[in-house]
């Protein structure tokens, strides 16, 4: 998702580094990134199960629409990481 | 689409797809009478039945003895209906109202009263604050009587199921077919007028919830039913338990009646949370005949939710959806049930105020035996249309 | 015609994702007697989640008319009520 030159819109400019915590592990993203996106540069592709067929989901329309890559951030469940910019001290973790 | 043809002649005419509508339907199916069509002006449970607080209940304050004998036949199906219908429901108890000291003896009083009408083993008042053992996470009044068999169901499975289970059993159901007329000789309904043609038929019964005036009109008769718009809101799925119990109910909406003189809106917290986890925050009551949902209710019923259940507050529950129904409402709070005095065939199955869910079934099983039986006046006395005027 | 195994492999696939309804269930309440989406959607739940049915609406549509015939231009969404995304309930609180 984290696309570094575009052939239309040039090279992307320098962004602040900043930690963001998931579940234990602290990584480094982009301030201002998708969380979604910071997510996926780190491997991490499952967000969360699903309660009844217990089934792997992640981005899916990547518009914020499909609600399938919600998580809870800073102890907000069902929030559209997709959507929802990084910053700096965030707490993520996956959902029931 | 080509639409079916309409069958021209039946025995039993039901009009309107609700709760009321669909029971019957089912009721007279499983008794082998199925020379029946049910007709619904758009489709089943699209209505007041598809949208109300699910409660599986009966008037409790104040006692409507009238009502009990129709509450408790639908208690006494509703353990074994989802595997009649091959639909789980979603069946959950208990129901809980919660009672203030002042209201204590009155409580007791009401339970008394179930006894001595032979509902007793189903109600019985909780000793004090065993109610917040049983709703931990709840701010409740000390006391409460506990319906043991009462709490909720999940309308839409559960109206649509019985429904499909008519029609599955040989009921004709035409759904967006409107009836706009009704003929009638000599004392006699003859036959019903719709969009798409003419049904004759022996019987024509009432089941349009809070358009049954409507189908009065068309035979003159005067229903006195009007409206009370009714408001939820509806949060995420949650996998934590918030409410326990099927239902939970306050006082203060045990005590309102539906009295809205001031004609304002009212706000009481009742609640469910259902099988999958969503949590029912309900309820918010105003004179209206619309079904759009205001602002002003929703955050009556959140602000409400929050002093009543604070850990929605401090999990970060969302509220992700919100509906609105109408509650036909009589004057005397009385369901109006069976023949009419001077029409001959036409039957009332109509004005179940907020009980249609609770009651409905017992209501249709008395209905169907009337006329399985080809009997001419409704068992309970007290919920005979004869109360409020005769024909004219 | 389908074969049998193929014919499982569809009813299994998820159809609401956030609720998790299956072509299969879908299917039955159509069998049944579900004949717009509206009344798919009061059998099964599907499309009373978190996306208020925008990633499986126009699929129930499809899967009506393939099972019954109705065309696309008859089937009309279901109602779609307020709030359009979550609401925190502590969003309605008084301030002060």
């Amino acid at each position: 998702m984290r696309i570094l030159e575009h052939p239309i819109l040039g090279k992307m400019p320098p962004r602040k580094v900043v930690k963001i915590e998931m579940e234990g592990r602290v990584l480094e993203a982009f301030e201002g990134e998708p969380i979604a996106a910071a997510l996926t540069a780190h491997g991490i592709c499952v967000f969360r199960y699903t309660r009844v067929r217990k089934e792997p989901r992640g981005i899916s329309c990547a518009i914020g629409q499909c609600t399938d890559c919600v998580m809870v951030v800073n102890g907000i469940p069902n929030t559209r990481t997709c959507v929802t910019r990084v910053e700096d001290g965030m707490k993520i973790q996956r959902q029931e | 689409m080509l639409k079916e043809e309409l069958k021209r002649r039946t025995e039993v005419v039901i009009i309107g797809g609700g709760i009321a509508g669909c029971s019957l339907a089912y009721c007279l199916a499983k008794r082998g009478i199925t020379d029946v069509v049910l007709v619904e002006r758009k489709e089943l449970a699209s209505e007041s039945s598809g949208a109300n607080f699910a409660s599986v209940m009966c008037t409790m304050i104040p006692l409507r003895p009238a009502l009990l004998p129709l509450y408790s036949r639908s208690l006494d199906a509703f353990p074994k209906l989802s595997e009649e219908l091959g639909r789980d429901i979603g069946y959950k108890t208990p129901r809980l109202n919660a009672l203030t000291e002042e209201a204590y003896e009155a409580g007791e009083k009401y339970v008394k009263q179930f006894e001595e009408l032979g509902f007793g083993n189903g109600f019985r008042m909780l000793a004090k604050n065993e109610i917040n053992g049983m709703e931990p996470n709840m701010v409740l009044a000390p006391h409460g009587i506990l319906d043991l068999r009462g709490g909720q169901v999940n309308p839409l499975y559960y109206t649509t199921a019985l429904g499909d289970k008519a029609r599955e059993l040989g009921v004709k159901v035409y759904e967006n077919t409107e009836v706009v007329g009704i003929r009638c000789e000599k004392g006699h309904v003859r036959l019903i007028a719709t969009d798409r043609g003419e049904i004759e038929s022996t019987y024509v019964v009432n089941a349009c919830g809070a358009w049954a005036p409507r189908i009065g009109a068309m035979v003159g008769l005067r229903i006195p039913i009007e409206t009370l718009k009714c408001q939820v809101v509806v949060s995420e799925k949650l996998t934590e338990t918030y409410v326990h119990s099927g239902s939970i109910t306050p006082i203060s909406y045990l005590l309102a009646d539906m009295d809205q003189s001031e004609g304002r809106m009212h706000c009481f917290g009742l609640y469910k949370q259902l099988k999958k986890g969503e949590l029912l925050i309900g309820i918010t009551e105003e004179p209206g005949n619309d079904k759009w949902v205001t602002f002003e209710a929703m955050e009556a019923l959140a602000r409400k939710a929050i002093k009543i259940i604070p850990k929605i507050k401090d999990q970060n529950v969302h509220i992700i959806s919100s509906y609105a129904n109408l509650y036909a409402v009589t004057p005397d709070r009385h369901a109006i049930l069976g023949p009419v005095d001077g029409l001959q065939g036409f039957i009332m199955n109509c004005g179940y105020n907020d009980y249609g869910i609770g009651t409905g079934y017992g209501a249709a099983e008395f209905l169907a035996e009337m006329i399985l039986n080809d009997e001419k006046s409704f068992p309970i006395e007290e919920l005979r249309f004869s109360r409020f005027s005769s024909y004219h | 015609m389908r074969d049998q195994t193929a014919k499982d492999e569809a009813s299994a696939i998820v159809i609401c994702r956030c609720e998790e309804i299956t072509r299969g269930e879908i299917v039955d309440a159509i069998r049944r007697g579900a004949r717009s989406i509206a009344a798919v959607k009061r059998r099964t739940s599907a499309g009373m989640g978190l996306c208020h049915g925008r990633t499986c609406t126009r699929l129930i549509a499809e899967i009506l008319r393939e099972e019954v015939g109705i065309p696309m231009e008859e089937l009309k969404p279901a109602t779609v009520r307020p709030p359009v995304r979550p609401i925190l309930v502590s969003a309605f609180e008084e301030e002060g």
